[in-house]
C-alpha cells in the first residue's frame, strides 16, 4: 500500500466514523504557557482521554455513588502528586498559569482535588476536594451549561455526575459548578448536590381496582393505555406532582383540561394517546407549574402519501404550539411515530436541546434520523423494526443514557453489539413481548454481550417466556462477573404455564435463585404469579456462581396475588433468602392489575423477618 | 525571502491552523486517536518551544509535519512495534501533495455526501470496518459473506468513493 493509498483510506475511515481531529488549542497553549515539564512528567489532561480506563474509573465510580449517594472521582486513574493532571482548559479559555496558581480570563475548566487555586478578577477559587466547573463571568446561559455538558461527556466525565450538577455557584468574577466535593469561592463553602431526593413514588394503575385504592395523598401516578375518561377522575385527588398517562384511549381536550384542577401538577406525560387527529395541548397553558409534558408529534395516518408540503406545515404548526409551552419553561419530551421521520428534522431544529424521545415502529431510516439528536439522553423504541443498520445508527448517539426497546423480533448479537459500544449508556431495557416459545428471545450470545457492557448499570430484560432466557439456561455457566457494575437487574415475567422445572438443563427453581446469575446489587421481579415462589430455592444453582451472589443487597418482587398458606411461603422465602450473605431488603409489593383475592404481604414479611433478622422485609404495596 | 512579506500569526493562529493536519497527519501514519492525541500535543510543544521561526504557513505546516514523524518514528520504537507505515521516509512530502490535491476538510466533506449514495449494505461494511474496527473475518460472518469477498466489497467501495469526490471536485471546479 502507497502512503497515498494510506491517507485515502485514512480519509474514508474519517469520513465514516465518529473519530474527528479534536480541538486541542487551549490544552497546547496551556502547556505552552506553563513551565518547562521534567522529561517523563505525564501530559495535560491525559486522564480525560483514554476513555478505556475512564470508563471503567466511571463504573466504578457510579458504583459506589449509587450505593453512597456521593459519586466518587476514580482516584487511581489520577496522581495527586501530579498537579497537572488536576485540571483540563474547556475550548477557547484563555488563561495563563502563574506561580499562585491558574488566571482565567475567559471559557472554563474543569478541576479536581489537588487542582491549582483559580483567580479571575476579585474572584478566588480554592481548597477544592471533588471535581468541579469553573466558568469565567456570569453564570451561563441554558444554552451554554448545555455546551459545557456536551464538552464533559466529550471529555468522558461520568454521565451520573454530570446530571446531578446543575446548580451554579456564582461568585464575584466567575461562577462554579461542583459535581462532587466542595471547595470554596470567594471565602464560601460551595458544595456538590446532596445525595438525590429519593425518588418518587409511583403508584401503578391498572384497573378501576387500583384507582380505588390509590391514596388520596397520592404525588405520582402512572396509567397505561387506559381510556381518557378516567382522567377527570384521576384529577380529584389534589395532590398529584406527576401523571403519566402513555397510550391513553379517546383522548378529547376536555379531558387535559380536567387536570387543570391540580395545582401541583409538574409532570404530565401523555404520549401515545389515541386523539382520533390533531392532539389538542391548550390545556397545558393553564397547568401553572408544570415543568415537564411528554407530548406526541403528529402525522397524520397515510401521510406518505400526501403532499409532503402539507404534513410539513402541519409539523410547523405544532412546532409553534410546542414552542409556546416551551417558552412558560415546561421542559418538553416528544414522541412520535416512524412516519414521522421525514420530518423529525423540523422537530431537532426548533428543539435542539430535546433530552428525550419516544418512537413508535422505528425503522432503519427513523434511527439515522434519531443519530443527529445529540442531545438525546433517553431514548425508547416501542415495536421497534429497525435492523442492524438502525443500532448502528443508535450507537452513535453520544449522550444516550437510557435506552429502552421493545421489539417485533429476537434481539440479534450483532445489534447488542453496536449498543455495547455506547459508553455513555447506563440502563439499558430489552422488552420483547411478541416473542413466543418457537422463538429464543435472548440467546446466550447477547446474554455475553450484555454481561460486558460494564458501563450499564442497569439492565432489565423483559419477556413472556423465560424458560428461554439464556441466563436461566442452567446448561451454561453465567456470563455475569462479580467484579461488574450493574446495580440493578430487573425481568418481568407474565403468567404462564411453564414451570421452573421445564428450564433447560435443571435451572433455578425459585426466582431469587436469579441471584446466583447476575451480578446485581439489586435485583426486580416484576409481575409474577405467587406459584413462582412456592417452589423451593437450590443451594447449587447450575451455571450460577456463589460470588454474585455476595453482591446482592436488595431484591424488589411483585407479585399479583397470594393465595398460598402464609407458613409455606415463609418457610421457602426464609430458606431462599438465607443465601444471600449481604441481603439487606427485600421490599414486597402487589402488581399492578393484581386480583387482590388474598393478600398477606404484611404477614409473610412479618413472618420472614422473625427467621431472618438481618434482612428487613417490608411489605411496600399500601405506600 | 518569502518571510519579509508574511505577517507573523500569534501561537493560537499557528496552532489553530495547523493541530486538525497534524492529528490527521498522524492516524494516517497509523497512530490511534489517543496517541494522535498527545502526539500532536508533543508537536507543537517541541516545534514552538524550539528553534522554529516563522516563514509562512506551507513551510510552518512542513515544519510540523516532520517533528510530528519523527515523534511518531520515536514512540515506535519506545514500544517496539511495528511500523504500520512502511514509507515513512517519505510520508510527509507525500502528505503535502495529497493535501496540495485537495484540502483535507473538503475531501472529507466531500466523502461523506459520497457515501451516503452507496449502498446501504456497502454503508455499512464501510462502518463495520473503519468505525467498529472489525476485521474481515468478523465482517465476513456479519455479512455472512466471504472474506475475500469482503475485501473485494472495501476495495469496491473505496474507489467508487475516490471516484464519487473526484467528480465531485470536478464539478465544483467547473
Amino acid at each position: 500500500m502507497t502512503n497515498v493509498e494510506r491517507f485515502w483510506e485514512a480519509s474514508v475511515a474519517e469520513a465514516v466514523s465518529t473519530r474527528h481531529p479534536p480541538d486541542q488549542s487551549a490544552e497546547i497553549l496551556a502547556r505552552l504557557n506553563a513551565p518547562p515539564e521534567p522529561a517523563k512528567r505525564k501530559r495535560v489532561v491525559r486522564w480525560i482521554r483514554y476513555p478505556v480506563e475512564l470508563a471503567a474509573a466511571a463504573a466504578l465510580i457510579v458504583a459506589i455513588g449509587f450505593a453512597t449517594g456521593l459519586i466518587q472521582w476514580p482516584e487511581e486513574t489520577i496522581e495527586q502528586s501530579d498537579p497537572e493532571r488536576t485540571w483540563a482548559a474547556g475550548p477557547g479559555a484563555d488563561l495563563r498559569e502563574t506561580e499562585s496558581g491558574l488566571q482565567l480570563e475567559s471559557g472554563y475548566l474543569l478541576l479536581k482535588t489537588g487542582a491549582p487555586d483559580v483567580r479571575r478578577g476579585d474572584s478566588l477559587f480554592t481548597n477544592l476536594e471533588g471535581v468541579a466547573v469553573v466558568c469565567a463571568g456570569d453564570m451561563p446561559s441554558d444554552e451554554e451549561h448545555s455546551a459545557i455538558q456536551t464538552w464533559l461527556h466529550e471529555r468522558k466525565v461520568d454521565e451520573a455526575m454530570i446530571a446531578k450538577a446543575t446548580r451554579w455557584a456564582a461568585g464575584a468574577a466567575m461562577c462554579v459548578l461542583m459535581l462532587q466535593g466542595t471547595a470554596q469561592l470567594d471565602g464560601q463553602e460551595v458544595k456538590a448536590a446532596e445525595k438525590t431526593a429519593s425518588a418518587p413514588v409511583w403508584h401503578e394503575v391498572a384497573s378501576v381496582m387500583d384507582l380505588d385504592r390509590l391514596p388520596r395523598d397520592a404525588k405520582y401516578v402512572r396509567m397505561s393505555g387506559m381510556s381518557a375518561e378516567y382522567l377527570p377522575v384521576v384529577a380529584g385527588f389534589e395532590r398529584l406532582e406527576g401523571i403519566s398517562f402513555q397510550y391513553g384511549k379517546n383522548f378529547s381536550a376536555s379531558h387535559l383540561d380536567a387536570l387543570t384542577r391540580l395545582p401541583e401538577l409538574r409532570n404530565l406525560d401523555v404520549r401515545g394517546g389515541q386523539w382520533g387527529g390533531r392532539p389538542d395541548y391548550s390545556a397545558l397553558a393553564k397547568m401553572k407549574k408544570l415543568q415537564v409534558a411528554g407530548l406526541d408529534l403528529y402525522i397524520p395516518s397515510g401521510a406518505e402519501d400526501e403532499d409532503r408540503e402539507a404534513v410539513e406545515r402541519l409539523v410547523a404548526e405544532q412546532v409553534v404550539d410546542f414552542r409556546q409551552i416551551a417558552e412558560r419553561g415546561v421542559k418538553l419530551n416528544f414522541s412520535a411515530s416512524s412516519s414521522a421521520s421525514p420530518y423529525l428534522q423540523q422537530l431537532r431544529e426548533a428543539f435542539p436541546e430535546i433530552h428525550e424521545m419516544w418512537v413508535f415502529n422505528a425503522d432503519d431510516d427513523t434511527c439515522k434520523q434519531l443519530s443527529q439528536f445529540s442531545q438525546l439522553r433517553r431514548l425508547k423504541l416501542d415495536w421497534s423494526k429497525a435492523g442492524e443498520l438502525g443500532y448502528v445508527y443508535i450507537s452513535r448517539l453520544p449522550a444516550l443514557v437510557d435506552l429502552e426497546l421493545k421489539l417485533w423480533e429476537a434481539m440479534e448479537e450483532s445489534y447488542v453489539h453496536h449498543l455495547s459500544k455506547i459508553k455513555s449508556l447506563r440502563s439499558l431495557v430489552l422488552d420483547c413481548v411478541q416473542i413466543n416459545q418457537s422463538h429464543t428471545y435472548v440467546r446466550p450470545g447477547v446474554i455475553s454481550v450484555l454481561a460486558g457492557m460494564t458501563q450499564l448499570e442497569c439492565l432489565e430484560l423483559s419477556q413472556h417466556y423465560w424458560t428461554q432466557l439464556a441466563i436461566l439456561d442452567g446448561r451454561s455457566k453465567t456470563p455475569f462477573s462479580a467484579s461488574g457494575n450493574l446495580q440493578s437487574f430487573t425481568i418481568s415475567v407474565d403468567e404462564s404455564p411453564m414451570a421452573f422445572e421445564q428450564i433447560p438443563g435443571g435451572g433455578p427453581r425459585h426466582p431469587f435463585d436469579l441471584g446466583f446469575l447476575v451480578g446485581a446489587k439489586e435485583i426486580r421481579i416484576l409481575s409474577t404469579g405467587d406459584r413462582r415462589f412456592q417452589g423451593l430455592a437450590r443451594d447449587d444453582v447450575p451455571g450460577g456462581n456463589p460470588e454474585l451472589a455476595k453482591r446482592l443487597e436488595v431484591i424488589r418482587t411483585e407479585i399479583r396475588d397470594i393465595r398460598s398458606s402464609e407458613e409455606q411461603w415463609q418457610a421457602n422465602w426464609a430458606g431462599a433468602l438465607s443465601r444471600y450473605p449481604n441481603l439487606k431488603r427485600v421490599e414486597l409489593d402487589r402488581a399492578a392489575g393484581g386480583t387482590g383475592l388474598v393478600w398477606h404481604g404484611g404477614s409473610l414479611a412479618a413472618g420472614v423477618n422473625e427467621k431472618l433478622p438481618n434482612v428487613e422485609v417490608v411489605d411496600v404495596s399500601a405506600r | 525571502m518569502v518571510v519579509a512579506t508574511q505577517t507573523k500569526p500569534s501561537t493560537e493562529q499557528i496552532i489553530h491552523a495547523h493541530q486538525r493536519d497534524v492529528w490527521r497527519f498522524l492516524v494516517a501514519l497509523g497512530c490511534e486517536a489517543a496517541e494522535a492525541d498527545d502526539l500532536t500535543q508533543e508537536t507543537f510543544l517541541a516545534v514552538l518551544r524550539g528553534k522554529f521561526e516563522y516563514r509562512g504557513e506551507q513551510e510552518t505546516a512542513a515544519w510540523l509535519r516532520r517533528s510530528a514523524k519523527n515523534l511518531f518514528i520515536s514512540s515506535i520504537r519506545k514500544r517496539r512495534r511495528a511500523s504500520l507505515a512502511p514509507n515513512l521516509d517519505d510520508a510527509d512530502a507525500d502528505w503535502a501533495q495529497y493535501q496540495a490535491a485537495m484540502p483535507e476538510d473538503e475531501r472529507i466533506a466531500w466523502l461523506r455526501e459520497c457515501v451516503t449514495e452507496l449502498a446501504e449494505r456497502v454503508q455499512l461494511a464501510l462502518k463495520q470496518r473503519y468505525e467498529d474496527g472489525l476485521s474481515r473475518e468478523e465482517m465476513a460472518t456479519r455479512l455472512g459473506m466471504e472474506p475475500s469477498a469482503v475485501r473485494s466489497l472495501l476495495e469496491r467501495a473505496r474507489q467508487r468513493l475516490r471516484e464519487c469526490v473526484e467528480r465531485k471536485q470536478r464539478r465544483d471546479e467547473r
